[in-house]
């Protein structure tokens, strides 16, 4: 009966303190509503992670998912036992097209948090250092984003062996100069700021500083950028599985699939184009939820 | 003077802006009246709503965030609010002459004002002809033709405002001018048709000390030739002095006062009006000695009621919070005032209670 | 502007350092893959010797980038050519599809774009948002798939792939454009072919462009109609078609060109699998064999000369500012 009381006293002195941040949310929050994309694109993002979490527990043939075979239904169109069709072993595609879904959610998002990670931690030293660590990190930024990523993923995943893990770990190099760019940026600015050099003389230490001033305010800049990424994360994992350097056999994996469904075409369309339909959806219904917060939350966006 | 030399009548106009925080009522019962061949300067602090009063006599105001909720804004005796689109662009191009506050956001930075002007004149000229001659100038050789001749006019505007080597500085771009250059150049540009009324806004305060007397002498001048009416808004009273022959008050989205300037600046009435020009320092006051008016300009978003005016006047009276402020009183020939304290001593003219 | 060149050198240093490295943690065996399975070990040792495998990795470095200074961008263990003639052969069909594609993103993007600025709001507005968001959101290599299966197969509309009919001899080489030198050599024929052939990759391909410029051109043109000078034009009368066309248009391009730089790098990425998809014989063909194969010169000289190509494309962008902004080229 005490902790409630203080709980919600402690509650109330948050809130205090943080109303203008709260304000900043509500309204935010508000013109969210107010765009009926963004909830299409929410309502989208909500039903698949649904779908992809408790996948494995109502998918039809969960044993599909894996290497079995049953040769006398291979390649048959959709039916009402197969909705999406089966492939060459008879395995069933939706199954697979299932369970590929979280797979690739959560590849998409290990990608972008560790990218992000990398590259945030990186930005964050590069800019408030200053100095050569900031010449010679953004030089190696530099040089990263030289080129189109895709290049340097395909190299790196082929050099290491085709696999699913391989292209994630190379995706996620190529990810993470974007992060520190925008992070370095925001940290430089920020740092000059008055309100970090009153912090400083009150003697609060660096790592204070860095985190409980400067990271807040990149806050939003990265979260708007990483919802945008997390659906390019997906496609550039399922192009590299198209390829054939990400998932390998007999992974379900929704670029490998449509890989795989090219040799059948053009009798077996339904094996390139339900897993390849349910990716543009994936990525789609997360573009439009990433448009949406964007709008709501980049400042700079604003229309 | 009779109602037929009534250029301009603004009629208890409202506007409201649709922003997100809520509903700011940035006009709130705006009388005016400019008659013809009158200097008519309109003052006020910044944020009382002089631009936008302007900006609907040319119906420029955005409609979606802007909304005008009632009232009539008569040109030439015809309510500009019910006009179409293209009626109004006719209007602006054949009666209207307009002055923007800042030289340097006015110009179009990618264009050689020789290119702008001439698109601006040749519309005034002949607005029918307005798109072939901006779009088609470079592909069709008659336009082009055309062009090159309504450049020689455009040259003659631009010597004719004080800028020597005319001919050559008309292939410039915007940002190789001076400000007090470029704001010669909107003058000649804005008065390159023969527009009946001007309408200045704030033209010298984004200039130097030194060029602004400049300019306001080059305006005096262009009025006099062309037989100008004025509109010229300012926050500066020593201008109003100097070039206007009548003046009206802003405060708050309300016309708190008009009148020669004589009559008001000598015998201001209204207690906003009054303030103001105690607080003017003139050669005599001591350090220490300025007085301001308390308090200070209300939230549009959530204005006083009644009175906008009332928690900063010395004379405020219980219904002055709770009426909104009468329709303007005459106190004497040609002089109005809206304010409570008028009311029921003149009931001659037009309002009253 | 020197300085900006002069730092491109060390970048691309270290773009190859780079690529060296990981192109040589393999831990499959290139040689023996090139060698097949029934080599013996002389011969693959051999090859290893041919291919200077069997120095250290600061000496191999050395060697190559000394070659690459005299031209010489090794040789695929593929096919055995040399990779600069590769990639001379190969770079043409690539930037061919590139440019048609940006071409076609323009003609599509930019009617949108004004569409949606000016009925802001509104249905174009929402149609143009979900077609960009579309395009972003497509697994280009499934629509290419998709296209093929519908247009190609089903229909016999478009030919499935490749970038000209067998059977007929390419136009006189001229640019290495075949929609180009067939337009030289006046022969409508081969430019219809070519014109067929290059539809639908350059379609997939110019998604991307779609979609980034019926954004930025959008949110620019509503940016540029905030602005002061609009209202003055306005207030002067000029038409509202001028005022879009003219006054709005110009300023709004200005900023949508400094996208172009990023946009052709995206569209280089998409090669990749268009190409693939296709049988386009491109840059992005050329990359992925050679990842398949884990031939590591001529990733290493894909990776160079991509490098090169994008860099020296986004200086030419900054260049191009000064031509399109006054204020900078009279600045």
């Amino acid at each position: 009966m005490n902790a409630a009381i203080r709980a919600q006293g402690w509650w109330g002195h948050w809130r205090e303190e943080n109303q203008g941040l709260i304000d900043e949310w509500r309204r935010g929050l508000y013109r969210f509503r107010q765009s009926r994309l963004s909830i299409v694109g929410m309502a989208i993002i909500i039903f698949l992670l649904i779908v992809a979490f408790t996948g494995r527990s109502w998918v039809p043939y969960p044993e599909d998912a894996g290497f079995t075979t049953h040769v006398e239904i291979r390649l048959q169109g959709p039916s009402l036992d197969h909705l999406f069709g089966t492939d060459e072993y008879g395995r069933d595609i939706f199954t697979r097209t299932v369970w590929a879904t979280q797979i690739s959610l959560i590849a998409g998002a290990v990608i972008v948090l560790v990218g992000g990670l990398i590259g945030i931690i990186l930005g964050g030293i590069a800019g408030y250092f200053g100095g050569p660590v900031n010449e010679v990190i953004m030089r190696l930024t530099d040089i990263m984003l030289t080129m189109p990523g895709i290049f340097l993923a395909l190299a790196i995943t082929a050099a290491l062996g085709p696999s699913i893990l391989h292209a994630m770990m190379a995706l996620s190099v190529m990810w993470w100069p974007g992060y520190c760019r925008l992070v370095q940026a925001q940290v430089l600015s920020i740092r000059e700021e008055d309100y970090v050099e009153a912090a400083r003389c009150i003697g609060a230490s660096r790592p204070r500083i860095i985190f409980s001033h400067i990271l807040p305010n990149c806050l939003s800049a990265i979260v708007v950028k990483a919802s945008m990424d997390f659906g390019f994360a997906v496609l550039n994992l399922a192009a590299l599985g198209f390829i054939g350097v990400g998932a390998q056999p007999p992974v379900p994996e929704w670029g490998a699939m449509i890989s795989k469904g090219r040799e059948f075409l053009p009798y077996g369309w339904w094996y390139s184009t339900f897993p390849g339909l349910a990716m543009f959806l994936t990525v789609f219904g997360f573009n439009m939820f990433g448009d949406g917060f964007r709008d709501v939350f980049d400042p700079r966006a604003r229309r | 003077m009779m109602k037929d030399d009534l250029l301009v009548e603004i009629k208890d106009l409202r506007l409201d802006f649709h922003t997100f925080d809520g509903v700011s009522k940035v006009l709130n019962g705006v009388n005016l009246k400019v008659w013809r061949g009158d200097i008519l300067g309109l003052v006020g602090e910044t944020g009382c709503g002089k631009t936008m009063t302007a900006l609907s006599i040319a119906r420029l105001i955005p409609c979606p965030p802007g909304e005008i909720t009632s009232g009539q804004v008569l040109f030439e005796g015809e309510n500009v609010l019910q006009k179409t689109q293209e009626e109004m662009r006719l209007l602006r191009a054949r009666k209207l002459a307009m002055i923007f506050q800042d030289p340097t956001t006015s110009l179009n930075p990618v264009f050689t004002i020789g290119d702008q002007m001439i698109d601006i004149i040749g519309s005034r000229r002949d607005p029918s002809k307005a798109s072939r001659l901006s779009l088609m100038g470079n592909i069709i050789p008659t336009i082009r033709e055309l062009r090159r001749m309504t450049r020689g006019r455009a040259i003659e505007m631009l010597q004719r405002v004080g800028i020597g080597d005319a001919s050559e500085r008309i292939d410039d771009y915007p940002h190789q001018f001076s400000g007090g250059m470029r704001q010669r150049v909107l003058i000649a540009t804005a008065l390159s048709g023969t527009p009946s009324l001007l309408i200045a806004d704030e033209p010298t305060t984004a200039l130097d000390v030194s060029i602004q007397a400049q300019i306001l002498r080059l305006i005096e001048e262009l009025v006099q030739e062309l037989h100008l009416s004025v509109l010229l808004i300012t926050h500066n009273l020593g201008v109003v002095a100097r070039m206007c022959q009548r003046v009206a008050v802003m405060y708050a989205g309300v016309v708190v006062e008009d009148g020669s300037v004589m009559d008001v600046f000598k015998n201001p009435k209204h207690p906003y009006t009054v303030g103001l020009l105690r607080a003017i320092p003139t050669y005599g006051t001591k350090k220490g000695e300025i007085r301001g008016i308390a308090g200070s300009v209300p939230n549009f978003l959530d204005p006083p009621p009644g009175c906008r005016f009332h928690p900063r006047c010395e004379h405020a009276m219980p219904r002055c919070a709770e009426e909104p402020p009468p329709a303007p009183i005459e106190i004497a020939p040609g002089h109005e005032v809206s304010c409570f304290l008028y009311s029921s001593e003149f009931t001659v003219g037009p309002g009253g209670s | 502007m020197i300085r900006r060149l002069l730092l491109i050198i060390p970048v691309l240093i270290g773009l190859s350092m780079v690529t060296f490295v990981i192109s040589h943690m393999v831990p499959g065996d290139p040689v023996r893959l090139a060698a097949g399975p029934q080599a013996t070990a002389e011969q693959i040792r051999k090859l290893e010797e041919e291919f200077g495998l069997d120095k250290p990795l600061h000496i191999q470095y050395l060697n190559y980038m000394q070659g690459v200074l005299r031209g010489n961008l090794g040789q695929s263990m593929m096919n055995r050519h040399p990779v600069a003639m590769d990639l001379k052969r190969y770079f043409p069909a690539t930037f061919e599809l590139v440019i048609v594609s940006t071409i076609l993103g323009v003609i599509i993007g930019l009617p949108m774009a004004m569409a949606a600025a000016v009925f802001k709001d509104k249905w174009p507005d929402q149609i143009s948002r979900i077609a960009a968001l579309s395009s972003i959101s497509m697994p280009v290599f499934w629509l290419g798939m998709v296209l093929q299966l519908i247009l190609s197969m089903t229909w016999h509309l478009l030919p499935i792939s490749g970038r000209f009919n067998p059977r007929v001899p390419f136009p006189p080489n001229v640019t290495g454009m075949l929609l180009v030198d067939s337009l030289l050599a006046g022969d409508l024929n081969k430019f219809g072919i070519a014109l067929k052939h290059i539809a639908l990759p350059a379609f997939c391909q110019s998604l991307i462009a779609i979609a980034v410029i019926t954004r930025v051109l959008r949110a620019d043109i509503l940016e540029v109609m905030q602005r002061d000078f609009v209202t003055m034009a306005r207030a002067s009368g000029l038409p509202e078609r001028v005022i879009l066309f003219k006054y709005v248009l110009k300023n709004a391009l200005i900023a949508t060109v400094a996208m172009l730089g990023h946009l052709v790098g995206w569209e280089l990425s998409g090669s990749v699998m268009i190409e693939t998809v296709f049988d386009w014989p491109g840059i992005g063909l050329y990359a992925v064999k050679s990842a398949m194969a884990l031939d590591f010169q001529p990733i290493m000289g894909i990776t160079l000369f991509v490098g090169l190509l994008f860099t020296t494309i986004n200086l030419l962008v900054d260049v191009s500012y000064g031509v399109i902004d006054p204020r900078i080229r009279y600045g």
